[in-house]
């Protein structure tokens, strides 16, 4: 099966655009790598995105996605830490395989911060609203 | 280390790979019980769709990611959300059935 990363969504790259110099270059190397890896990110299990199956990579500036080995997943955070205290940023993405076409797609669905401060926008949020929107224009067509 | 002995009919469940429960139902019985086909369907069951008058047989409800994956990935080709598979397939992506 091969696996391919699908264009990005203008959304993803507005996001990406908006993003620091490293924070992007790190953000692109692992949108690159699920080509690899295509199971990096943990599976998300809340609302949309956990129906979705969407997953979750985390990363911070000084990660390095071209380790394939080794401490690619960030600093872990403890149990009785604040939840900012672990990896800062997120790529939030879905994977979709087609056995018989041999392809499996994975559609970036945001990039950004993992927690954002109280009335901010994080990336789970953005990437529930352009999931959303997707299914909501599914449904249009289909009528 | 623990181990399990099971026989008859549940070894023949666990072994088997064809879905189960597996029923035919017309349009209007699954409309009637959504819930029941949905949670067949999850527990990894098919529905074979017959026409109301049963003369049809329409297709085949299940969750068979080899069935269900291929449909998925067409359906977002043709709402527009993903580019067509030619164009996907441009992409440098990774082929696990290729050595390196």
């Amino acid at each position: 099966m091969r696996t391919v990363v699908a264009p990005l969504a203008p959304e993803i790259k507005g996001q990406l655009a908006a993003l620091d110099g490293q924070v992007r270059a790190v953000a692109e190397g692992y949108i690159a790598r699920l080509r690899l890896e295509p199971y990096l990110g943990h599976l998300l299990v809340r609302g949309l995105l956990g129906w979705a199956e969407a997953r979750a990579v985390y990363f911070d500036t000084d990660s390095s996605p071209e380790k394939l080995l080794g401490d690619h997943r960030g600093r872990l955070r403890a149990a009785t830490e604040d939840p900012s205290a672990g990896p800062r940023h997120r790529v939030v993405y879905r994977l979709r395989e087609a056995p018989r076409a041999g392809v499996r797609v994975a559609q970036i669905l945001a990039v950004g911060v993992g927690h954002s401060e109280p009335g901010g926008d994080d990336a789970y949020q953005a990437a529930t609203r352009l999931l959303d929107a997707l299914l909501k224009d599914e449904q249009r067509r289909k009528r | 280390m623990t181990l399990t002995v099971i026989r008859g009919g549940r070894y023949d469940r666990h072994m088997a790979t064809l879905p189960s429960p597996a029923r035919a139902m017309t349009l209007g019985q699954i409309a009637q019980d959504p819930e029941q086909v949905g949670s067949d369907l999850m527990a990894g069951g098919a529905v074979l769709v017959l026409s109301d008058d049963r003369t049809v047989y329409l297709g085949v409800l299940t969750r068979d990611p080899s069935v269900l994956g291929d449909a998925e990935l067409a359906q977002q080709i043709e709402a527009g959300h993903i580019p067509p598979l030619a164009e996907l397939l441009a992409d440098p992506g990774v082929d696990e059935t290729q050595p390196a």
